[in-house]
């Protein structure tokens, strides 16, 4: 349930994110050959806002498996046995998922105030999307390992 | 130790953990064991995303979204057909063909795949192609993007090792060719052995109604590629605008709604991020071997190992798959390059040829699984199985293993 | 033995390579044998601010930066000022006298690390489809240039139009023309092989970027006494011989380049006129200390 809103949310996020950069990179080519001003920040601001875009869109691939894969050994295994390899592996990635966002959040404290280079913005809103999208990447893999059904398979 | 990490990785690749887990957790390990402080770990995987040339890749795959939801798609393919359907594996050589146009443009091996894989699967399928198939011919042809200048894996192959990118952009020219027209050779050999749909004969008046139909959607690719050329755009914003330019087409003709762009905008990043986090992976397990100094090591062991510039060529073809196999080909280039440059040049081999051969390499590499980001990323947003490509995978490897063995020992013979 | 990973963006043909490995050799000298130095060039560990990362982390022993170190404080800004230095013996002159020390104290405190030397990092130049002699040249004229607020408004004061486009990108946007020139220092438009796409290589020596060699704080606690006066004697020899090779390794660049461009000196006096207001700004920020340091030790 809770899980449900927080894919909505991040799906949101995304989009807009996604449909932001369009937008900005757009403007840039605009100012730059229509107006003949270049725009700063566009390509730092852009190419930032893409580590938002790859680990909160990592928690979604989590969530609906859309993670790519290449399981040549364990897909001749017995389904039952695969089935408890998979929920194994998937608690060992909340674990280490869990590992990664505590690891990141030190760092965040650390380094996460100093700003970009040619906008005044802190470099944390960025690097936040680690712990953030982490610690969610632990949670939808523990629910992957724990939830009544077998888990979804890639396909 | 790096072959320890290295079949570690192939291990929890092969029990079933995504591949860019597999990546993360094996460097992650042989981090800990070599004391690099952990860290490290969220620096490089922020600075390793936060790049403005891999942004690339989300917009090419949503500009080929919006192309395959609308009848923009529809309208190129069907012109193509008109003009090549009546060939047998036609639209696999468009296929091929368009991929050799890219190649001028983007710098970005899988964001070309992404987008051609958006493009020609779904439409391939359409005419009647075994979607396997047409997932190969994708994956094989993008990689043609970082052998055909212009090609930022050469140019960092140049910066790095002090060779000119006039001389490399120059020579990549035949190898890209020529990996183009073997693999229309083997489009051709499938298409008899699997009997591929061929259109009916050509007609004049069938081009024309097509050419009709494609006029529109053709100033897409029109804009994109001249916007290129003409310099008025980098590759990443040349994916926006064609974005901006798919959406106009769009929303004027009524071939989409708001709640359709929302869909594919979603379904975009999710693609984008499944990709892209190998990506950042690879930037770890870079940052990881250079720490280790692996490749001085490897290449001090090859320059005591033989004396046969034969030989020597042979190791570094295997030195560079592997290294393809798991680093993006910029990182593989950094780590890797400078340090055997001084072998290779001790065996008197020409700096122009070992760049070309090294992008050749890490072209194939990218093809190669377990990791193999180019053929992930085809079979990843087509959703096609991997292990469904593989009869057609060997074969299209096999073109690029011949081209390779020409681009490698042509030189010393002549 | 301990080891001790040096970081740096640039190539091994640059300065920042050799005043690492000057930096070791000395060490070496004094201690021998009680450092493994390993060298990390063309952004192996990293871009400039991963590198500077890693070191605040605790996680790299040293690196040799610019551009995050000049923008630690605003005051360090004032290397961002066009035509500061007359050349290299008036650079020299200005870091190595008082000020050097209210520098290194500035770029401690804005990156919690320790700072061991000022060297070179180059002077800056431009390359471009036309001889730049004066600011009417640059009119117009889309100059690719890395980040940093007061670089961008010197070059739109001049006329032109700044452009920050990654530097991987630069050969093929100069080819293809999104933008007609880039400024760099001459070891990198001759590394990156730029003038095989661009005819002028105008020597306009605006910016004079240097570079700090710096040690991580963990690193540089855990030395003991002995080392850390081994490592701040190495870093001080090695100023007289890092500037020479910078010398040397700028006028070969400049002659690779000459291979294949027209190389030319520019006005001086015309361009710094029309970057007055960039120094006003400065100095309404910052005070005019630093500011008179520096032309006094032109004046010696
Ligand atoms: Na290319
Ligand atoms: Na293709």
């Amino acid at each position: 349930m809770i899980l449900r809103l927080i894919d909505r949310i991040a799906d949101t996020v995304l989009a807009l994110l996604l449909a932001g950069t369009v937008i900005v990179l757009g403007l840039a080519v605009w100012f730059r050959y229509v107006l003949n001003v270049s725009l700063g920040w566009s390509d730092e601001v852009a190419a930032y806002t893409l580590v938002w875009m790859i680990f909160l869109g990592s928690y979604a691939c989590a969530r609906k498996g859309l993670h790519l894969d290449f399981p040549f050994l364990s897909e001749r295994l017995p389904a039952r046995f695969r089935r408890i390899l998979d929920r194994a592996l998937q608690a060992a990635l909340s674990a280490y998922c869990l590992f990664v966002a505590w690891q990141s959040w030190k760092v965040l404290t650390v380094i996460g105030h100093s700003s970009l280079r040619s906008v005044d913005m802190p470099r944390g809103v960025f690097l936040s999307a680690l712990p953030v999208s982490f610690a969610l990447m632990a949670v939808a893999f523990l629910w992957n390992a724990l939830r009544p059904a077998a888990p979804d398979q890639t396909d | 130790m790096a072959i320890a990490l290295i079949l570690t990785m192939i291990f929890l690749i092969a029990i079933g953990l995504p591949v860019a887990f597999a990546m993360l957790l094996s460097a992650t390990g042989f981090m800990a064991l070599a004391g690099i402080g952990m860290p490290t770990l969220p620096v490089t995987l922020f600075s390793g995303s936060a790049s403005f040339v891999i942004l690339a890749v989300p917009l090419f795959i949503l500009m080929g979204e919006i192309m395959s939801s609308t009848s923009i798609a529809a309208r190129l393919i069907d012109l193509s057909r008109a003009l090549v359907g009546w060939m047998s594996g036609g639209l696999a050589h468009v296929n091929v063909v368009s991929s050799m146009l890219m190649a001028e443009m983007s710098g970005s091996a899988v964001a070309d795949a992404a987008m051609m894989g958006k493009l020609f699967v779904p439409q391939m399928e359409r005419a009647g192609y075994p979607r396997a198939f047409s997932v190969s011919v994708t994956a094989a042809s993008a990689i043609i993007g970082i052998i055909i200048p212009p090609s930022i894996a050469m140019v960092i192959f140049g910066a790095v090792s002090n060779t000119s990118i006039r001389d490399l952009f120059l020579a990549g020219l035949a190898p890209g060719i020529g990996l183009g027209i073997v693999f229309m050779i083997t489009n051709r050999l499938f298409a008899r052995r699997e009997n591929h749909p061929r259109d009916a004969a050509f007609a004049v008046a069938a081009l024309l109604a097509a050419l009709r139909r494609a006029l529109v959607p053709l100033l897409i690719p029109v804009v994109v590629i001249g916007g290129l050329i003409g310099g008025i755009v980098t590759p990443t914003e040349a994916a926006a605008i064609g974005v901006i330019a798919s959406l106009l087409y769009g929303f004027v003709l009524r071939e989409l709604s708001l709640a359709t762009l929302w869909r594919l905008l979603v379904s975009t990043s999710h693609q984008s991020a499944s990709i892209l986090i190998i990506v950042a992976a690879s930037a770890i397990l870079g940052q990881v071997l250079a720490n280790e100094q692996v490749p001085q090591r490897l290449a001090a062991h090859l320059g005591d190992t033989t004396e046969s510039a034969w030989l020597l060529l042979l190791y570094i073809n295997l030195l560079l798959l592997v290294a393809g196999m798991f680093l993006q080909a910029t990182a593989a280039i950094i780590v890797v390059v400078p340090v055997l440059m001084p072998v290779v040049l001790s065996f008197g081999i020409d700096p122009v040829h070992f760049g070309i051969l090294t992008c050749v390499n890490l072209a194939i590499g990218q093809q190669t699984p377990p990791v193999a980001t180019v053929l992930m990323t085809v079979c990843g947003i087509t959703r096609t199985p991997i292990k469904e490509t593989f009869p057609y995978m060997v074969w299209y490897l096999a073109a690029m293993f011949v081209v390779l063995a020409v681009v490698t020992y042509l030189p010393l013979m002549v | 033995q301990q080891v001790v990973r040096i970081a740096y963006v640039t190539a091994e043909n640059s300065p920042q390579a050799s005043q690492a490995r000057l930096f070791a050799e000395q060490v070496e000298a004094r201690l021998p044998g009680a450092f493994e130095f390993r060298f990390f060039p063309s952004a192996q560990l990293g871009n400039e601010q991963a590198t500077l990362e890693q070191l605040q982390l605790g996680t790299l022993e040293m690196g040799n930066l610019v551009t995050p170190m000049t923008e630690a404080d605003d005051r360090l800004g004032i290397f961002d000022l066009p035509w500061l230095f007359e050349d290299r013996a008036h650079v020299q002159r200005a870091i190595t006298g008082d000020l050097k020390s209210e520098i290194v104290g500035a770029a401690e405190a804005g990156t919690s690390t320790k700072v061991l030397g000022i060297y070179e990092n180059g002077f800056r130049h431009v390359m471009s489809p036309v001889a730049i002699t004066t600011p009417a040249d640059m009119e117009g004229l889309k100059i690719r240039l890395p980040g940093g607020q007061v670089r961008q408004e010197v070059f739109r004061m001049l006329g032109a139009n700044p452009t920050p486009i990654d530097w991987s990108e630069v050969y093929t946007a100069l080819q293809t023309g999104v933008v007609d020139g880039a400024e760099a220092a001459a070891y990198g438009f001759a590394g990156s092989k730029l003038y095989q796409v661009s005819d002028h290589l105008s020597l306009t020596a605006h910016n004079y970027a240097p570079s700090f060699l710096v040690a991580s704080q963990t690193f540089w606690s855990g030395l003991s006494d002995e080392a850390k006066t081994a490592f701040a004697e190495a870093a001080e020899v090695i100023i007289e011989p890092s500037f020479e090779e910078a010398a040397t390794q700028d006028q070969i660049a400049i002659d690779e380049i000459a291979t294949e461009a027209a190389v030319n000196e520019i006005d001086f006096i015309a361009f710094q006129a029309a970057v007055q207001p960039v120094y006003d700004d400065y100095i309404a920020e910052n005070g005019s200390e630093w500011l008179d340091a520096i032309r006094a030790a032109q004046a010696e």
